[in-house]
């Protein structure tokens, strides 16, 4: 039975250049960048440059944005959120009183890095212009990974609201799944994880304007971040973007990221959402024939349900008995599940390298639920 | 997939309910949004009695009901040796699981990590009587 996976929203199937071309780095260059003297490293060296600026590119931005290489959008929210704290080492900008706006779409990932580190952490839920009040930094959604829903109007209309804050972005749904122009949004800084859209994992980024990235404080001190260290153990620490990005870098993933960036660069995103999303459009539209079935949002390439008298861990678990991967629970948003009063949900997400052979596997198995769990029907 | 006991104590639970003066332990499972309330009547260290309430995926609610049906008449003590076989069983050990009687039933989960902290919640009440 062949595997039907619709959980590209917790990590998109990839895309088969990039994880060749990131093997390949292992095989034919493997050198540590930065520093090496023979030609493999200055390969890598100029390899993670080209990956620089084909990401500026991609998220549409100028010459006064650089990228910072991370593990993905989680450590690029923790490297902002603890570097934007003033501190007596001279780096950060605001203090742990500071108030601080995330959305109630938020990921946790988009939450915690800030209510660990500071003490006024308003969770939004209207965007008004009570909640943004005196806001001093504002870290909103992209994309929903609950509903898939775009936020890119709220965005602009938060910059209108409050020009002065340090605005950012969690991408890590909205890069390559919708048109992204960091000129047009007039944000300060954009989180995003490569394996969301097809890059390998374990490499993502923060894209930020040089002139904030300069104030920020590194999260990770050791190799790669200094131009030279004192006998005492003194450093003196190098440029942006290397003084964000101690160790060796994930290289075989930054190839890979290249790659899927190419793909991306190649094609027309919002052609290729749109395809995505018909997809799960007729999935919708079959889906809600099935007793039972109470799609709770439907957006770009996210569909959410839950069955009557099963839980979704359940409805889950029957799917994936019938070879059909998706997710449940509450998908790392649970203050917003919980504000919508909806509880844990089944998510459907699809991507472009599903078809509509997918879609009617996923509409037999959970026609099956029911009597699989022995639950009478119902209508 | 799931066992047929653990359809039919989910969907037709014995012990559903409450009892009357005795104080519930609440319990939660955020991972997949269970919550339980177990009911333990407790007397010179015996499990005289017990019920539990609550929402949850199909293997936490078949799991509360079937932990009271194996607990109930055992001395506390007894209980807590029969979690630690139960929690060596869901977690894909090997061993003698006769003594847990229908909760063998759970044996499933083992082939479900992500589902091991629902079938164990209901257990974990033996850790606040």
């Amino acid at each position: 039975m062949r595997e039907v996976y619709l959980d590209n929203a917790a990590t998109m199937t990839k895309i088969p250049e990039a994880i060749k071309v990131e093997a390949e780095f292992y095989e034919l260059v493997n050198a540590n960048p930065l520093r090496g003297l023979y030609k493999k490293s200055v390969q890598a060296e100029t390899e993670v440059e080209v990956c620089r600026k084909k990401l500026l590119k991609l998220a549409r931005a100028d010459e006064s944005y650089t990228v910072i290489f991370t593990r993905g959008t989680t450590e690029a929210l923790n490297l902002v959120a603890s570097g934007l704290l003033r501190g007596s080492d001279g780096f950060g900008v605001v203090s742990k009183n500071s108030r601080v706006v995330v959305d109630i779409e938020s990921h946790h990932s988009n939450i915690l890095p800030f209510k660990q580190r500071y003490k006024n952490v308003i969770i939004a839920k209207k965007m008004d212009a009570r909640e943004l009040f005196a806001a001093e930094v504002i870290s909103l959604t992209g994309v929903s990974n609950v509903t898939g829903k775009d936020f890119t109007k709220r965005i602009k209309k938060v910059r209108k609201m409050c020009p002065k804050a340090i605005l950012g972005v969690d991408m890590a749904q909205m890069l390559c799944h919708t048109s992204v122009d960091l000129k047009a949004l007039k944000i300060d800084f954009m989180a995003f994880s490569g394996h969301k859209f097809g890059a390998p994992m374990g490499i993502g980024g923060l894209v930020i304007k040089k002139e904030l990235a300069e104030k920020l404080r590194p999260l990770f001190y050791g190799g790669e971040m200094v131009e030279a260290v004192s006998p005492e153990g003194k450093p003196s620490l190098a440029e942006i973007p290397e003084r964000l990005e101690a160790g060796t870098l994930n290289i075989g993933g930054i190839y890979g990221l290249s790659r899927a960036v190419d793909f991306w660069l190649s094609r027309d995103i919002l052609k290729e959402a749109l395809k995505v999303s018909k997809m799960k459009e007729m999935a919708k539209k079959r889906l809600l024939k099935v007793p039972g079935v109470k799609v709770l949002a439907s957006n770009g390439p996210i569909l959410t349900f839950q069955m009557k008298d099963v839980h979704p861990h359940d409805v889950a678990q029957v799917l994936a008995d019938s070879g059909i991967s998706v997710r449940a629970g509450y998908l790392c948003a649970e203050p917003f599940l919980r504000y919508k009063g909806w509880g844990p949900v089944v998510r459907v997400s699809f991507s472009i390298f599903n078809n509509l052979e997918d879609v009617s596997r996923l509409v037999e198995a959970v026609s099956s639920v029911r009597e699989k769990m022995g639950v009478k029907n119902v209508r | 997939m799931y066992d047929e006991i653990l359809l039919e104590r989910s969907s037709h639970p014995e012990f559903r309910g409450d009892l009357k003066g005795v104080k519930s332990i609440s319990l939660v499972n955020s991972s997949c949004g269970d919550e339980l309330l177990i009911y333990l009547k407790v007397q010179d260290g015996k499990i005289l009695d017990g019920r539990f309430s609550g929402v949850g995926c199909a293997i936490s609610q078949a799991s509360a009901d079937l932990f009271i049906a194996t607990v109930k008449g055992k001395t506390v003590l007894e209980a807590k040796k029969l979690f630690n076989q139960f929690k060596t069983m869901i977690l894909g050990g090997s061993g003698d699981f006769s003594g847990l009687f229908e909760a063998e039933a759970m044996k499933c989960v083992s082939r479900m990590p992500a589902r091991v902290k629902c079938a164990e919640l209901a257990w974990k009440s033996l850790e606040m009587v």
